[in-house]
């Protein structure tokens, strides 16, 4: 953008208002709430949006109202739109292709947006639509993710068709992975960063290993566990063995064998006598795999051959027969 | 209403054997000698049914005859008091039990003497009907445990009505003196029919499959159209936008039957799921003969509750006792398992005594994601257990060049497993472990569990290819990765068996109308399986695979009962419950 474009005059505000609408992208439930908040996220005060959403008469408008204006707007170009869809700010990214795919697609869009799951047989709900298999398709599914009305189970539904729509759909992920409120959706995003490509895979770990909720870290050990490049994470996952709750501990250590980590050896071998079976069993057979030798666990299979776990007692009579 | 299922009738060639009894006293007059009593059956006049165990056996009466929407038990008796016998059977009941006593048996009886019905045991959930009248058992206000027979010169019919599964108690037949001393007496068995569910050996009647059309990427048109061309008149498809595209109708009810005397009911067991197919038996299968049943809390469900978690085995032997009618098994673990009051209730039905194995470490934890069964004709046992095993899927993708690509699994979610070629699989360390872990913690000690409680050797069990990954969004539990052949169908009409089964699309190749000859899981499967059955391999990717289920779990079947169960199941029944 030059200042002496036609619409130079809207592209600064354009950008803050690309951000303020994408802002509040992880909310749970319908809507906006407009506050000045967003001006630390862009490049634009808030005074400035705050001008601008006075202006067009906007403020506090939902989501739609906003994607609207801009739709309609006949004064903001195509053009321009593209250009903002490659913008270094993913917020304006998401935001500039879905004004410019509603402009261009609508029909995908609207089908996108009126899409029913179906459910799995496990309950899981799927999107399943054709419209979600068209190549174009990204902005409209991102569009539902961050701004439809539906339940966190539908929305972890919407997001797996995110799943290799671009290159960068792995750095996409983690960024609203980052400012997703519900865990469930998180674990989502993070079940699909084990196809990514390496940064966005470990970033989008990093993250889930630091979450709040333990479902979601748990899935971050499993990410990391079956990422070619999971190895570069060891040091985190070997914190993971410390963490409070018992799935966690269990994953970390399963990933720890899957990746053959070798220098976690040591330190798996407190889960053997942890309190929780899926704790002793992945530590017992990480250990058996990161130590072929079975020196470590010499010591231990004679109680473990007895433990209460059928599995942790199964195979440390295989090992112990070994 | 119909007496018996066509089927069943067409299938063994016989009618099938009446209940009418005929108790038949023989009052033996000889120098010292008073009557003598005997109950023999229609059938056999030598045989004494008195020195039989069988005695008679009838169907609970559940259904709806006469479809005023009330059970006919409940519509049988319209007095109400022990001594108003006002009744009145439904229209169109055919759901009684009938045996006659002769005129023989009133015959040379002595001045005062008499001839009395004396029924024990669940007398409240009994009626002896004569004509359109209760004598003795359940009436409303009571019931009434005995009945002097009127001295007759004509054969007396009389029935019996059961008001619920296995039902039982005894039917006395005494000859009493003017004091109302017993001086002979003969007795008879009563028994209403267990539920029996169906296991995969038997005959099959109807095929039902949901029926879905929603686009090029989402529908099961190859597979509902194998189906059709199979099993023609016997394959029904179900309209799947009238059901909200629900397309697990294996889920939603088990088929089983009542079957006594020369009367059969149609058990439709109505999961507790509840979900949009909830709403189809009652639409479309509810009718004389047939009982719909719940047993459950729906907002207690779980998918343990479903029905692909429900199977029953072939008959077998274990530990010397022979179930005939098989032995009922479902997915669970101590702590997370299928509501309670169906289990409680299977279990009491006794005779498919039932066992629970571990299938709590599948995102969906039904039982037939990774076991079944098809006939062998050629074997002792008379069939194959089919059981998932992660080696030889293994064994024989390693056999194939690593570059093949697999456009089918080559898709990302949620179409696909995002794995392109062979080698994306063969070469994936994680996805080895995690199968190594499958295999060795639950699917090793599993079949141990089966090979005992199904009495099973080496020998009865084929391993289908099969390799599981973590799905998605189920908290780290596993689903099938290769579509789960194991989860098949079974279907046997005039001495044919056809088994569908997933295509494994293990080949490059987009379609399941190319290249199967050239798959070498289906080649497999094709070289392993008894000759005797032809083998359908069908497209059940998207509307089934990858909402994680298989074949199975998209079809539902009616079989044809045993209509003899009880001549050779009547042993599991002895004992306490």
């Amino acid at each position: 953008m030059t200042s002496s474009s036609p619409s130079a005059a809207l592209s600064l505000p354009l950008v803050g208002m690309l951000i303020l609408v994408a802002a509040p992208v992880m909310a749970d439930t319908q809507g906006l709430a407009v506050d000045g908040t967003v001006s630390n996220h862009g490049e634009v005060g808030s005074t400035t949006i705050e001008r601008l959403l006075t202006a067009h008469g906007l403020r506090g408008a939902p989501y739609k109202a906003l994607r609207d204006t801009l739709v309609a707007d006949a004064s903001l170009p195509g053009e321009e739109l593209a250009a903002l869809s490659s913008h270094e700010d993913w917020r304006v990214r998401v935001t500039a292709s879905a004004v410019l795919g509603w402009r261009t697609s609508p029909q995908l869009f609207q089908a996108i947006q009126d899409a029913t799951p179906v459910q799995a047989r496990s309950g899981r709900q799927d999107l399943r639509h054709e419209a979600f298999s068209q190549p174009n398709s990204r902005p409209a599914v991102v569009e539902r993710l961050l701004h439809g009305s539906d339940s966190s189970a539908v929305r972890s539904g919407v997001a797996v068709n995110l799943v290799g729509k671009g290159d960068d759909w792995g750095s996409l992920t983690v960024h609203i992975l980052a400012e997703e409120r519900s865990a469930e959706v998180r674990v989502a995003l993070l079940w699909m960063l084990r196809g990514a490509e390496a940064q966005a895979a470990m970033d989008g770990a990093q993250l889930g290993l630091m979450d709040t909720d333990a479902t979601v870290r748990a899935q971050a050990c499993r990410t990391v566990g079956y990422h070619p490049l999971g190895a570069e994470l060891v040091s985190e996952l070997l914190n993971a063995l410390d963490d409070d709750d018992g799935r966690v501990r269990a994953d970390a250590a399963r990933s720890l064998g899957w990746l053959r980590a070798e220098e976690a050896s040591d330190a798996l071998v407190p889960g053997l006598v942890d309190p929780v079976p899926e704790v002793r069993l992945h530590s017992l057979r990480a250990i058996s795999r990161l130590d072929p030798s079975g020196y470590r666990l010499v010591p231990w299979l004679g109680t473990l051959m007895d433990d209460q776990d059928s599995r942790v007692a199964r195979l440390a009579r295989r090992l112990h027969d070994q | 209403m119909r007496r018996a299922p066509v089927g069943l009738v067409s299938l063994f060639g016989l009618k099938m054997a009446s209940w009418r009894l005929v108790l038949t006293v023989l009052a033996l007059f000889a120098w010292g000698c008073g009557p003598e009593l005997a109950i023999y059956s229609d059938s056999d006049s030598s045989h004494d049914l008195a020195a039989d165990a069988v005695g008679i056996v009838g169907i609970p009466n559940l259904d709806d005859d006469n479809e005023n929407d009330s059970g006919d038990w409940a519509d049988g008796v319209v007095g109400d008091a022990s001594d108003d016998f006002t009744t009145a059977q439904v229209a169109g009941e055919n759901d009684f039990v009938s045996f006659t006593i002769r005129d023989l048996a009133f015959r040379g009886l002595k001045n005062g003497e008499s001839i009395v019905l004396v029924l024990s045991g669940d007398t409240n959930a009994i009626r002896i009907w004569s004509g359109d009248r209760v004598v003795l058992g359940a009436v409303a206000g009571g019931f009434m445990e005995d009945r002097e027979l009127s001295s007759t010169d004509e054969d007396q019919v009389f029935e019996v009505e059961f008001r619920d599964f296995l039902t039982s108690g005894e039917l006395r037949l005494e000859h009493r003196d003017r004091d109302q001393e017993v001086i002979a007496a003969t007795a008879v068995k009563l028994t209403a029919s267990p539920l029996l569910l169906n296991h995969h050996l038997q005959p099959s009647e109807d095929v039902w499959v949901v029926d879905i059309d929603a686009g090029p990427g989402f529908n099961n048109q190859q597979m509902v159209g194998v189906y059709a061309e199979v099993l023609g008149d016997r394959f029904i498809p179900i309209d799947g936008p009238t059901y909200n595209y629900d397309q697990w109708i294996q889920d939603e009810i088990e088929f089983g039957w009542t079957v006594g005397g020369d009367a059969a009911n149609q058990i439709v067991v109505d999961s507790i799921r509840d979900r949009p197919l909830d709403a189809y038996p009652e639409d479309e299968l509810l009718a004389p003969d047939v009982v719909i049943g719940t047993w459950g809390e729906p907002e207690l469900a779980n998918s343990l509750d479903y029905f692909g978690n429900l199977e029953v085995s072939p008959p077998v032997t274990v530990d010397g006792v022979d179930y005939p009618l098989g032995r009922i098994y479902w997915g669970g673990a101590p702590s997370f398992h299928p509501h309670e009051e169906l289990t409680d209730f299977l279990e009491g039905q006794r005779v498919q005594r039932p066992f629970q194995v571990d299938t709590t470490w599948l995102c969906v934890s039904h039982i037939d994601e990774f076991t079944s069964f098809v006939p062998d004709p050629d074997s002792e046992k008379g069939f194959k257990f089919i059981y998932s095993g992660t080696q030889v899927a293994w064994e024989l993708l390693e056999q194939m060049d690593p570059g093949t690509a697999l456009p089918r699994y080559g898709l990302n979610m949620p179409n696909g497993h995002g794995l392109p070629n062979v080698a994306a699989l063969v070469n994936n360390g994680p996805l080895r472990d995690l199968n190594e872990e499958i295999q060795e913690d639950y699917l090793d000690p599993i079949l141990d569990q089966f090979k005992e409680e199904l009495g099973l050797t080496d020998d009865d069990i084929m391993l289908m290819p099969s390799l599981f990954e973590e799905a998605f969004n189920c908290g780290g539990y596993v689903a099938a990765l290769i579509p789960g052949m194991a989860n098949l169908i079974s279907t046997t009409s005039n001495g044919q068996t056809d088994i569908f089964l997933a295509d494994p699309f293990t080949r490059d190749s987009n379609s399941s109308e190319s290249g199967q000859g050239d798959d070498p899981l289906i080649q497999h499967v094709r070289e392993h399986f008894p000759d005797s059955l032809d083998l359908h391999f069908v497209d059940n990717w998207s509307v089934y695979h990858m909402q994680l289920g298989e074949v199975h779990c998209g079809t539902n079947v009616q079989r044809t009962p045993d209509p003899l169960w009880w001549q050779d199941s009547l042993h599991l029944l002895e004992g306490s419950p």
